[in-house]
């Protein structure tokens, strides 16, 4: 009974060793996203600055969260080896532009808006999948889940989920066809048109 | 009997001013186009006004009547909102849509976004000699931006003859407007003798305008430049401050450069270059 005992206690030891590792993951991907979130949320109030000025405010909190080298590489998938050096070097610049640019435009002008960390759970062997959910004032909440991954010591995010939408996922099938109709150049060149657009202005013309 | 008197008097008094309208309609008319004129401005700068705070509904409300009259620079605001999915579900369509009428009525920003929409095949089915056209507009009212496009269009031979002299032409136009990714691109082509006869002393002058203004890649080649001697005197101080500020901006090429570079400098030389980063640093905060 003893050795019974003391099995079922090392057993017992072990799984909540476990998952005490796992949750103290999860807990850090979480206090990780919610600091982003608290961050990004700051930023979109300080109405002192100028629209433009918020964006790039934003901007720079996303280009340290989003690991856009590893993003960009899983997005181009198989065609990542196919391209030449130039190639990828360009890619991941464009790519980089776009998916900031991209993401700062359409959650960085948003103001009054709050970010809730609704749960966190251990998606794979490396990766934490961040629930949030994004309170509009006007209703539309949105639903995102931020997949982290602790890459060179530091969380950062790889993949957001919209709507559980993967954007990653998205992105990949939609930069494939591209790719297979005009080759690699042809999609640097979508890249280089998308990210090269004016924005609103006052100006008259 | 009386009651039939105060219909007829009712009668009278409108015919009575029926009579007198004709100045007052006269009056309210013109009322009616000046007001008309006046809330078109007040329109604009309530949207602009909601746009800059975020409520990208208010700004739609308020432009979207003015794009219908059709006023321009409402109707590129809106192509925006559209392209960007702010206070709309992104609708690329509708974009291309409200930048047509624009670009038709001479915004120039309108012809860029409408030119690179056809180049990416977006809201519109991909059509690069369109393209070249509306970016050909829209350089001729001056747009850096759009002359930067058309080198480029030219250097890739995208609804043109691919042509370096023609790209060349085009880009340095863009270069000397200002435009960073054109500087950058001059200095390349400058430094590779594409398009030019090859002078690294104009690569390093393009180089360095948009260094100086805080373009990383362009950091980085000026960098490389200081750091072969080539178009200036050799400096390694000044090639490992200008590299440490392209890595600082997580330019992966800077941060391999950065470390091949600090591998063959004194630790006086590493020092004096940390210093002018600082410098820099402190400079841009």
């Amino acid at each position: 009974m003893p050795v019974r005992r003391l099995l079922i206690m090392v057993i017992v030891a072990a799984v909540v060793g476990v998952t005490g590792i796992a949750r103290a993951t999860v807990n850090d991907a979480a206090n990780f996203i919610n600091q982003l979130g608290n961050q990004a949320i700051s930023t979109l109030r300080a109405t002192d600055l100028t629209l433009s000025q918020r964006e790039a405010q934003f901007r720079k909190l996303l280009s340290r969260g989003f690991d856009l080298h590893f993003i960009g590489r899983f997005v181009l998938g198989r065609y990542w080896r196919r391209a030449t050096p130039e190639q990828q070097n360009d890619y991941i610049a464009l790519y980089g532009e776009y998916l900031l640019q991209t993401y700062s435009s359409r959650l960085g002008g948003y103001s009054g808006e709050t970010l809730i960390v609704t749960g966190a759970r251990q998606a794979s062997e490396k990766d934490i999948v961040v629930s949030t959910k994004l309170d509009r004032p006007n209703g539309l909440d949105i639903a995102a889940d931020w997949r982290v991954r602790v890459i060179d010591g530091r969380y950062r995010i790889i993949d957001v989920a919209i709507e559980g939408i993967s954007m990653a996922f998205t992105q990949r099938s939609d930069f494939a066809s591209v790719i297979r109709r005009d080759g690699m150049e042809g999609l640097l060149t979508v890249l280089r048109a998308r990210t090269t657009k004016i924005s609103a202005t006052a100006s008259i013309n | 009997m009386k009651l039939f008197g105060i219909f007829r008097r009712r009668a009278t008094t409108t015919i009575q001013s029926k009579a007198g309208l004709a100045p007052l309609l006269g009056l309210l008319a013109i009322m009616a186009i000046s007001f008309a004129v006046t809330p078109l401005r007040a329109g604009f700068e309530e949207g602009w006004d909601a746009y800059q705070r975020g409520d990208f509904t208010t700004a739609i409300n308020e432009w979207k009547p003015l794009a219908t009259a059709g006023d321009t620079r409402a109707q590129f605001n809106l192509g925006v909102l559209f392209d960007q999915g702010k206070g709309v579900p992104l609708n690329r369509i509708a974009a291309v849509h409200w930048w047509r009428k624009a670009a038709e009525g001479g915004f120039a920003s309108a012809q860029h976004n409408l030119a690179n929409s056809l180049i990416a095949g977006d809201g519109v089915a991909q059509d690069y000699g369109a393209a070249i056209d509306w970016l050909k507009q829209a350089s001729s009212l001056g747009l850096a931006r759009s002359k930067y496009t058309l080198g480029k269009m030219y250097a890739f031979g995208l609804g043109v003859e691919a042509d370096k002299t023609l790209s060349m032409r085009w880009i340095v136009e863009a270069a000397e407007a200002g435009n960073l990714a054109a500087q950058y691109n001059a200095a390349k082509m400058y430094r590779d003798g594409d398009g030019v006869a090859q002078d690294y002393r104009e690569a390093v002058k393009w180089y360095r305008l948009a260094a100086e203004a805080g373009y990383g890649k362009a950091q980085a080649g000026l960098a490389q430049r200081y750091a072969a001697g080539e178009g200036i005197g050799k400096d390694l101080v000044q090639a490992l401050m200008w590299t440490t500020l392209a890595a600082n901006q997580g330019l992966g090429r800077a941060v391999t450069a950065r470390e091949d570079l600090l591998a063959t400098m004194s630790s006086d030389e590493i020092a004096a270059a940390d210093g002018l980063v600082k410098i820099r640093a402190a400079a841009a905060d």
